[in-house]
C-alpha cells in the first residue's frame, strides 16, 4: 500500500493500515481528523472545556495504542466515537457520586452550619476559560441539549452535530436500533419542550 | 470557533432541526495533536515485529541452564579455536613482529603462568597466612569454601529451574 501525496484524502482504513505499520505521521493524521469530532462530544457531554481535553486526549490514547487490535470490518469513527462517549459517561456517573450539595452538607442540620458548609457560586470572578465557555455553551439551544439525559444528549449529538446514520450510533452507544429511534424522538420532544416558551 | 458540517436532518419541526443544524464542532487548545502523539507509543515497523516474534518463538522456554551451557560451550569453542589456531600459525598471527612458534608458544606460557598460575598461588599464600592470624587450619576454610559453594549452586539450581506445572506435574499442597 503505497501513502498518496495527500494523506487527507485517504480513507481512514488506510491511515489506520500505515498507523499499524509505524508511520507516526498517520497518527497525526488520525489526530487531525478525529480532534474536533471527538472534544465537540465530550465538551457537550461534560460542559468544562479542561475537562473534556483530558477525556478527549485520553480517548486517543487509549484508541492510538490499541491500533494493533483495530479491525478493518469495523469503522474506525464508532470505534473512537464508542471510546470517547464511554469516557464521559463514566466521568458524570462519577460526578453524579461525588456531587457536593449546594444547600449544605447533608449532615448540617442548624441553619448556621448549612451556611457555612454551602457552596458559594454566586460571587465568584469568572476566569477566561470559562468566559468561553459561557460564550461557547450559553446559547439557548445549548443549555437545552445540556438539560437532556446523557444517553439523549449523545444520541442527539451524533445524529445532528455528527451526521451518522441510525445504525452507527447504535454501534456506538451499543443500543438496539429501535431504542436509538426512540431516544433521538424523546429528546427533540424534550428539546421542543423547552425552547418553546422562548419561541413565543 | 465552530465549522457547521453540512449534516441533512429531517424532522417533523423545521424551526428545531434548523437550530440543531447549526450546532458546531469545537477546537481543543493548539497542540492538541502534539500532546497526544507524545503519549502514544508508536508501534514497530512489520520487519522489527518480524525479527521480535522470531526471536520471541525461538527462545521461548530456553531455561537459564540451556543459556549458561550454551554460553559456556560458545566461550569455550571460540577460546579453543583462538588456541589452536595460535599455536598451528603463530607466525601468521602475529604478522610482521617475527616470532617463530617457539616462542610463541614461551609467551603463551609465560602469559598463562603469570595471569593464572601465579595469583592463585598468591592468594593461596595470603590464605594460608590469614588463617594462621585467626587460628584456622587453611583445610576448615577449604571446606567452609566448598560448603558455600555447593549453596551456591543450589541455590541457582533451584532460580533457574523450570516450574514444577511446566514440567507436567501438580504440586498438590494439603
Amino acid at each position: 500500500m503505497t501513502q498518496p501525496w495527500d494523506p487527507s484524502l485517504a480513507s481512514d482504513q488506510d491511515v489506520v493500515a500505515w498507523a499499524q505499520g509505524g508511520d507516526e505521521f498517520a497518527f497525526r493524521e488520525l489526530v487531525r481528523r478525529y480532534q474536533r469530532p471527538v472534544f465537540s462530544l465530550v465538551y457537550r457531554m461534560v460542559r468544562d472545556r479542561e475537562l473534556a481535553e483530558d477525556l478527549a486526549q485520553e480517548t486517543f490514547v487509549k484508541v492510538l495504542n490499541a491500533i494493533d487490535s483495530y479491525r478493518p470490518e469495523h469503522k474506525f469513527s464508532s470505534w473512537i466515537f464508542k471510546i470517547a462517549n464511554n469516557a464521559a459517561i463514566d466521568h458524570l456517573r462519577r460526578r453524579e457520586l461525588d456531587t457536593l450539595s449546594l444547600d449544605g452538607a447533608p449532615d448540617a442540620l442548624t441553619p448556621d452550619r448549612q451556611e457555612a458548609t454551602a457552596l458559594q457560586v454566586g460571587g465568584r470572578a469568572e476566569s477566561p476559560l470559562e468566559e468561553m465557555e459561557a460564550r461557547e455553551l450559553g446559547s439557548y439551544i445549548e443549555r437545552a441539549i445540556a438539560r437532556l439525559r446523557p444517553e439523549y444528549r449523545s444520541c442527539i449529538m451524533l445524529r445532528h452535530v455528527e451526521g451518522r446514520a441510525y445504525e452507527e450510533i447504535a454501534a456506538i452507544l451499543s443500543l438496539p436500533l429501535g431504542t436509538v429511534k426512540t431516544y433521538i424522538h424523546r429528546a427533540r420532544a424534550e428539546l421542543r419542550e423547552m425552547l418553546g416558551p422562548l419561541r413565543e | 470557533m465552530k465549522d457547521r458540517p453540512n449534516v441533512p436532518v429531517f424532522d417533523e419541526d423545521p424551526e428545531l432541526e434548523g437550530e440543531l443544524r447549526g450546532l458546531g464542532r469545537f477546537s481543543p487548545r493548539q497542540g492538541f495533536a502534539e500532546r497526544v502523539v507524545a503519549r502514544v507509543r508508536v508501534p514497530l515497523p512489520p520487519w522489527a515485529r518480524r525479527v521480535r516474534d522470531w526471536f520471541r518463538a525461538t527462545f521461548s522456554g530456553v531455561t537459564g541452564w540451556t543459556v549458561l551451557a550454551t554460553f559456556s560451550l560458545a566461550t569455550a569453542a571460540a577460546w579453543g579455536t583462538a588456541i589452536a589456531a595460535g599455536v598451528r600459525y603463530g607466525d601468521v598471527v602475529v604478522g610482521g613482529v617475527s616470532v617463530s612458534s617457539d616462542e610463541f608458544r614461551q609467551v603463551g606460557q609465560r602469559a598463562a603462568v603469570e595471569l593464572v598460575v601465579r595469583p592463585v598461588v598468591e592468594a593461596l599464600a595470603a590464605a594460608e597466612q590469614w588463617s594462621a592470624g585467626v587460628g584456622l587450619p587453611i583445610r576448615t576454610l577449604a571446606v567452609g569454601y566448598g560448603i558455600l559453594a555447593l549453596v551456591c549452586g543450589v541455590a541457582l539450581w533451584r532460580l533457574t529451574a523450570e516450574p514444577a506445572r511446566a514440567k507436567g506435574t501438580i504440586n498438590v499442597v494439603r
